[in-house]
Order: structure tokens, then C-alpha cells, then sequence
């Protein structure tokens, strides 16, 4: 051990250096989108939404929800994104809403929160900070979300 | 009381289902109703006809305005880059630009409906003096009478052709007025009008341009030995006037009452001013040169403006150059009044108007020339008697005292 000290010092500021950079952070991100996307799948179940940037394929989700992806099912998918910066996914005949995290060039289920056994006649998301709020326009039925499962149900007609 | 109680209570019922209702909405469906709403306000913009149609559309605008204000926040989001508050803008001040439109137009369909009354006046009163022109020439034609009774009748065949070109040029000038000053997009709305069948064929300007080429055309060649040049001077004015009224409103014309015929219309009527222009600028000039020869005014050969321009800029200049070189004789006095009688009286008086207004002269070649001979003038001046006798026994005097002292 020559310079025992020298070697001491560059690890400690090595290591001062790579926490530093670690843990540099924004606090308070508020990530939600204030209106729903509607989005139409094309025949391959690929969705975009260029406004706020996202696309992926439904089918996945579809055989999630239905057990068959042969084949594109639903009309329309609702997408939507809550303050933590969670996407709720659901569409029209699905049963549950799919809370999904975003990950590296992908997403990842957080929660599927079931809301009926008769299927979503017509989904519909907004934005009620802090949480998500579901309705069946059909039914008039809504559904207090976050990404933790159902918060409240609030009516039902 | 009772019965108040129970229709507040079911008033407020009502206001807390609506809520309710309303809370279960969906923001995108809200969104949606807007945007549809705003297209649908938009195209009744477009569409409407009529300027109290916009008045009720403004007020529209302003219930739609009302319903969705209380969504302004979040229409705001939504519809970025637009803004809630840009979107009901927009729609009134498409409103505005349409309603100020619609004013136009209807102050033009106004003005058109007016102006139709005014060419059927235009039409029967072209007529009147078309017919009294013909029976006229007609009876100098056929005339067995005395020369006094023929002058007569040629005198009023010319009053009657001058009365009936002023009443051309007031029309042309009203024509002018009306269709030069069209906004954009009357010209189709009121062609459209014209194509409903509003206007007669009688009524139809093209047809009384038509009908006045055609006369002018046949009077030119009817009254060759009638015309004085004060009168081809005239209907060479005429004419020009009639040019430039047609090149500028002739395509607003042809657009609006030339139906299907347009490419006919105006290919007739065009050809019919080459043929008016080239036969009036023949006779007029004919006879200008005729007139100058008979007042033996000897100034070179001309056929347009710019060759009489220079030959009278030219025998004006020469002959006042040759005043200038005589001393005592006054040889070009003679030739300077005979000069300026002409100029005087005829291009200065009674064809000044004629010539300027066909552009034969100009105002300032006029003033050119005319500076020019009053040089003329001063130099042709003869000597005075007078001062010649004064000058001779002067001298006489001088040459007897000369004379007196040598002898002395």
C-alpha cells in the first residue's frame, strides 16, 4: 500500500460522484393527461396517439381480456394517464381496466381492475385528479380509479 | 305555500339529477359535441343567404358560447393549440366577415335590380333616338327638296346622333360605376342570379353594348356626307370611351349576363369595337385632314395621334422659326391667322373636349403647342405704319442736318 490515502480519496469521490448522479431527481411530476384518448386500432391492433405520444398493439390486452387475438375485436380503445404517470387502458367489451406502468420500451401490467362481468358497452375515461374516473355512457355506471384498483363506486343507475 | 314548497323541491330535483347527468359525461364525448357543434355553426356561416340569417347565428353563437363555458378549462386542454375562448372567436369573426359580405351582396343585388330598371330605360330611350336618327338620314336619303329644306334635315340628323352619343356616354359611365366597383365574389353570386332568369334578354347590358356597336358601326358608314369632323371627333371619343369602359368592366359583364354564350359574347363584342375603332379612327382622321386642307392649314401627313402631334408641333415651330427671320415684311402673317383661327376656335373651343378625351391631344400637347404659337404670333407681327413713317421722316431729319452742316 503506497498511497493508501491517494486511493482512499479517488474511491470516496468516486463514489460521492456516482451517488450524486444517481440520485439527481424531479419530485412532483405530474404526468396526467387531462382528456382520454380515443383511439381506432388498424387491422393489425396497432394504436397511436400522436399527441401524446404512445403506441402499442391492443391484441395482447384483447387476449388478456377476450382469449383471442386472431383477429382485431374492439372499435375503439380508451387510454388514459393519471398524475403518477399510469396508463388506463380499457376498450368496449372488456371487463377490466389495465392499470399499466410504463417501462423500457414497454409497458408492464401495475393492476387490472375488474369492473364487470357483462362487459364495457361504452368505456369512456376522464381525468378527476387524483384519480380516473370510469363510466359506462351506456349504462351511466362509473367507477372511482387509481392505480391501485377501484376507489369508490359512486352510482349506479 | 304548500303547493310552492313542492315545485321548488321538485325544481331542485330536477337541477340535482341534471348535475348528476351531466357529471357522468364523458370530457372526449364533451369535446367531440363541441368540435361537431363548432363545424355545424361554421358551416351555417357558410351557407347562409341572407344578412338577418347571420344576425341569428351570432346569437346562436353566444348560447353555444354559454353551454360549454362552464368546460372551458378543460376545452382549453383539449383542444390545444386552440383555446376554447380562439374557437368562439373564430366563429364570430367568421360571423362578421360573412355578414359584411352578405351586406355587400345584398347592396349589390340592390344596385343590380336598379340598374336593370335603368338599362331598360337606356334601352327604349337608344331606341327613340336610334329610330329618329334613321328616319332621318332615311329622308336625306330619299329627299327631292330644296337645298334649304336638305340642310335642315341634315342639321337635325346630326343634332339627333350627338344627343343619341351623350345618352351613350352617360350610360357607359353609369355601367362603368356600377360593375367596376364589384367585391370579390358578387360577380358569381349575381351571375348565379343571372342564370335564375332575373334578367330579360332585353335588359341584358351585353345585348345594348352589342346593339350600340352595331349602330355606331352602321352610322359611320351611313353618314359620310353628313359628318362634319366635329362629329367624328365625337364618336372617335365615343368610341375610346367605349374601349376603355369594356376593358375594364367587359370580363365582369361577359361573367355575370353572358350565361353559356360567355366565350361568344365576348368575342362578338370585341370584334365589334375593333371594327367601330378602326372605321371611326379612319374617318375621323380623314376628315381632320380634309378640314385642315380646305382652311389651307398645310401641315404633313398624319394618321394617328403621335403624326399629328408632330406635324403640327412642326409646321408650328418652322413657321415661327421663318417669322423670326423676317424683319420689316410680314409674309407668314397671313398663314399665322389662318393658324390661329383654327387653334382657337376649334382645337382651344369647340373640339378641345373631343380631342383630349380620345386622347388625339393631350392636355400638355396641347399647352405645348399652344405656347408655341403665341411665339408664332409675336413674331409674325407686321411692322406698324405708323412707326414707319415716324422711323422715315426721322431719318429724313437726321440726313437734312448732316447735310446743313457740311454745307455750313
Amino acid at each position: 500500500m503506497k498511497y493508501p490515502r491517494i486511493s482512499l480519496f479517488v474511491f470516496m469521490a468516486v463514489l460521492l460522484f456516482a451517488s450524486a448522479c444517481k440520485t439527481f431527481e424531479v419530485k412532483n411530476v405530474n404526468y396526467a393527461q387531462q382528456v382520454e384518448s380515443v383511439l381506432t386500432p388498424t387491422d393489425n391492433g396497432d394504436v397511436t396517439d400522436s399527441r401524446y405520444g404512445i403506441a402499442f398493439n391492443i391484441l395482447p390486452f384483447q387476449y388478456e381480456e377476450m382469449k383471442d387475438s386472431s383477429s382485431v375485436l374492439v372499435d375503439e380503445v380508451r387510454l388514459i394517464r393519471n398524475q403518477n404517470g399510469f396508463y388506463f387502458i380499457t376498450a368496449d367489451g372488456f371487463n377490466n381496466v389495465y392499470v399499466m406502468e410504463p417501462i423500457n420500451s414497454g409497458l408492464k401490467l401495475k393492476e387490472k381492475i375488474n369492473v364487470t362481468e357483462q362487459g364495457l358497452v361504452s368505456p369512456a375515461f376522464n381525468l378527476r385528479s387524483p384519480f380516473v374516473q370510469l363510466i359506462d355512457t351506456a349504462t351511466s355506471e362509473t367507477f372511482t380509479l387509481n392505480e391501485k384498483g377501484i376507489k369508490k363506486e359512486e352510482s349506479k343507475s | 305555500m304548500k303547493r310552492s314548497l313542492n315545485l321548488l323541491t321538485l325544481l331542485l330535483l330536477f337541477a340535482v339529477n341534471s348535475t348528476a347527468l351531466f357529471a357522468q359525461q364523458s370530457d372526449y364525448q364533451i369535446k367531440k359535441d363541441f368540435e361537431n357543434r363548432h363545424a355545424e355553426l361554421l358551416t351555417n356561416i357558410e351557407m347562409a343567404q341572407k344578412v338577418n340569417e347571420i344576425d341569428s347565428l351570432i346569437m346562436v353563437i353566444d348560447d353555444f358560447k354559454s353551454n360549454f363555458s362552464e368546460h372551458s378549462e378543460m376545452l382549453d386542454y383539449a383542444l390545444y393549440p386552440e383555446s376554447f375562448d380562439s374557437k368562439v372567436a373564430n366563429l364570430k369573426s367568421e360571423a362578421r366577415s360573412s355578414e359584411h359580405k352578405l351586406l355587400i351582396i345584398e347592396n349589390q343585388a340592390e344596385r343590380l335590380s336598379e340598374l336593370t330598371e335603368e338599362v331598360t330605360r337606356f334601352r327604349s330611350e337608344l331606341s327613340n333616338l336610334n329610330s329618329r336618327s334613321d328616319s332621318l338620314r332615311n329622308a336625306i336619303t330619299e329627299s327631292q327638296e330644296s337645298e334649304r329644306k336638305l340642310s335642315q334635315l341634315v342639321t337635325r340628323y346630326r343634332k339627333s346622333v350627338e344627343e343619341r352619343d351623350e345618352f351613350i356616354f352617360d350610360m357607359v359611365d353609369s355601367l362603368f360605376v356600377t360593375y367596376n366597383q364589384l367585391a370579390p365574389g358578387t360577380i358569381e353570386e349575381l351571375s348565379k342570379k343571372d342564370g335564375s332568369g332575373t334578367i330579360k334578354s332585353g335588359d341584358n347590358p351585353l345585348v345594348i353594348i352589342d346593339s350600340i356597336l352595331g349602330e355606331n358601326i352602321e352610322t359611320l358608314k351611313a353618314g359620310s356626307n353628313t359628318f362634319s369632323t366635329e362629329d367624328y371627333l365625337r364618336i372617335y371619343a365615343l368610341q375610346t370611351k367605349v374601349n376603355d369602359v369594356w376593358n375594364s368592366i367587359g370580363d365582369n359583364l361577359v361573367e355575370i349576363y353572358g350565361g353559356n354564350d360567355k366565350a361568344k359574347w365576348k368575342k362578338s363584342i370585341e370584334s365589334d369595337l375593333k371594327d367601330w375603332k378602326s372605321s371611326a379612327s379612319l374617318s375621323m382622321w380623314n376628315s381632320l385632314d380634309g378640314y385642315l386642307e380646305q382652311k389651307n392649314v398645310e401641315l404633313g401627313a398624319f394618321d394617328n395621334n403621335s403624326s399629328f402631334f408632330k406635324a403640327l408641333d412642326s409646321f408650328v415651330s418652322n413657321a415661327s422659326k421663318k417669322s423670326d427671320e423676317e424683319i420689316i415684311s410680314s409674309s407668314t402673317y397671313e398663314d399665322f391667322k389662318t393658324f390661329s383661327e383654327f387653334w382657337t376656335t376649334k382645337v382651344m373651343d369647340e373640339w378641345n373636349n373631343y380631342l383630349v378625351e380620345s386622347d388625339v391631344l393631350t392636355a400638355s400637347q396641347i399647352a405645348t403647342i399652344d405656347g408655341k404659337v403665341d411665339n408664332w404670333g409675336d413674331s409674325s407681327e407686321p411692322f406698324p405704319t405708323s412707326l414707319l413713317i415716324i422711323f422715315g421722316i426721322g431719318l429724313l431729319a437726321i440726313i437734312g442736318l448732316i447735310v446743313a452742316l457740311v454745307v455750313k
